[in-house]
């Protein structure tokens, strides 16, 4: 039986979507050149995936490759969104990340934390698309709000989101914060009953 | 076989030429085909010189060719030097939609270069499947996929990744397969992730004529949906649905 051990890693932003290669001991023979050939080209990216802009780069620059990276890195996982949800989400990030609106001191979202956002799209599920925001620093910040009940959650790298919710429950008000690997969030947001906010929405599901 | 949820990450249709083109040429066909797409970019590859003096790394870049890209990115063109790429990321929407756009983008670029003699026809559909685990420790390879690594069982542990290449004449239309299939750092949380990309290529007997091109292509994206269906299980075909 040839089988795949089930690994429980976070991989990094970059790593996600790319073939998993392990480079072995540095050896000079042309063989062992050869092979270290082969394992790049297996590796790399296609034209569509690679492509970064490497000198210094002004805000409107920083903000279009981040727009383009978002995009790109969504389509690695399009075939499990639906593509009315996956059309409005893009909307919102034109909206998000158009220079008129940007403030000038913030730096864009990196795509560290759009990774994050979007694995955690794919595990949650919601019905109801997020409203999207910036932290200073480069964080997205993904927010539902229904009523008085709002949930806030800003995307961490590798995997990781920090969330603070108030909601009412049984007549009391209730607020609560914390930082969680993303596979636990489900878990944790449980007590509080997200269906409140990720459910009852007009917004078609994701696939 | 159409799915629901196509696991086509990337279809590719390339052709690379005998000789290379001069900017102004490549240019030109960016601006030709520049109302159709949302975005231009200019693609460069960019080197670093380290200089052991200084102990800084110097970047000089060349140009390689532009990019035409669709308000979404999924939609792409490449015209460079020596190499025609349309390409289509996830969502797939079906060979006939991304057929005709590279149809268009072909005809586009040969009002631009003129006849252009190629020296290799290439269409590549990158796959991915994406395997959900639940709480299991093993995901078996023959489950999913028909063509994978082999080794000894007394090696020790179960694969934790792995990396494979077959090259195979199909003894059809010229045409030789690069097949490739990996594992791949998963999108998705509580999944197994293995790529299946086949590239079906042709180098000898290239045609001259666009009508007798897009034959060949279209003979070869055939191999390639034969090929897709050896290479999976019912298992995984459940998962497209």
């Amino acid at each position: 039986m040839d089988a795949i051990q089930i690994q429980k890693l976070r991989p990094d932003a970059g790593a996600i979507g790319r073939t998993s290669v392990s480079f072995p001991s540095t050896g000079t023979s042309i063989t062992s050149q050869f092979i270290k050939q082969k394992l790049d080209d297996l590796a790399a990216p296609t034209p569509s995936f690679s492509g970064i802009r490497i000198a210094e780069r002004g805000l409107d620059e920083e903000l279009y490759d981040a727009l383009a990276a978002f995009k790109i890195r969504t389509a690695a996982v399009s075939m499990h969104l639906d593509r009315n949800w996956r059309a409005r989400l893009f909307g919102q990030l034109d909206s998000l990340l158009a220079l008129s609106d940007w403030e000038v001191e913030d730096a864009p979202p990196t795509i560290d934390s759009y990774s994050t956002f979007l694995r955690m799209l794919t595990l949650l599920r919601p019905q109801r698309r997020p409203g999207l925001g910036a932290a200073s620093h480069g964080s997205l910040i993904a927010t539902w709000t229904v009523g008085d009940d709002r949930l806030t959650i800003e995307c961490l790298p590798k995997d990781i989101v920090r969330w603070q919710l108030s909601a009412t429950i049984d007549g009391e008000r209730e607020r609560a914060a914390a930082e969680t690997p993303l596979p636990r969030l489900a878990a944790v947001l449980r007590p509080y009953d997200p269906g409140r906010w990720f459910q009852n929405a007009q917004h078609v599901p994701a696939g | 076989m159409p799915y629901d949820r196509a696991p086509i990450t990337e279809a590719v249709v390339e052709f690379r030429f005998a000789a290379t083109f001069p900017q102004t040429t490549v240019e030109a066909a960016g601006r030709r085909l520049r109302d159709e797409y949302f975005y231009l970019d200019q693609e460069n590859i960019v080197q670093f010189k380290l200089e052991p003096a200084t102990q800084k790394a110097e970047p000089s870049g060349s140009w390689l060719g532009v990019k035409l890209s669709s308000l979404d990115r999924a939609d792409s063109v490449f015209f460079r030097h020596d190499t025609f790429i349309c390409s289509r990321l996830a969502p797939y929407t079906g060979w006939d939609d991304f057929f005709a756009r590279t149809v268009r983008a072909w005809e586009v670029w040969r009002k631009s270069a003129g006849h252009t003699v190629l020296s290799r026809i290439g269409v590549r559909y990158v796959n991915r499947i994406d395997v959900p685990v639940a709480n299991a420790a093993l995901v078996r390879l023959e489950d999913y996929l028909n063509v994978f690594p082999k080794s000894p069982e007394d090696l020790g542990a179960p694969l934790s990744a792995y990396a494979m290449q077959v090259i195979r004449p199909l003894d059809v239309d010229d045409c030789v397969l690069a097949l490739n299939t990996a594992t791949v750092a998963p999108p998705l949380i509580g999944f197994v992730s293995l790529a299946l990309d086949l590239d079906v290529f042709r180098e000898a007997n290239l045609p001259q004529r666009d009508d007798d091109l897009w034959d060949i292509v279209t003979r070869i994206r055939g191999h390639k949906n034969r090929i897709f269906e050896s290479c999976i299980t019912d298992r995984a075909r459940a998962l497209f649905n």
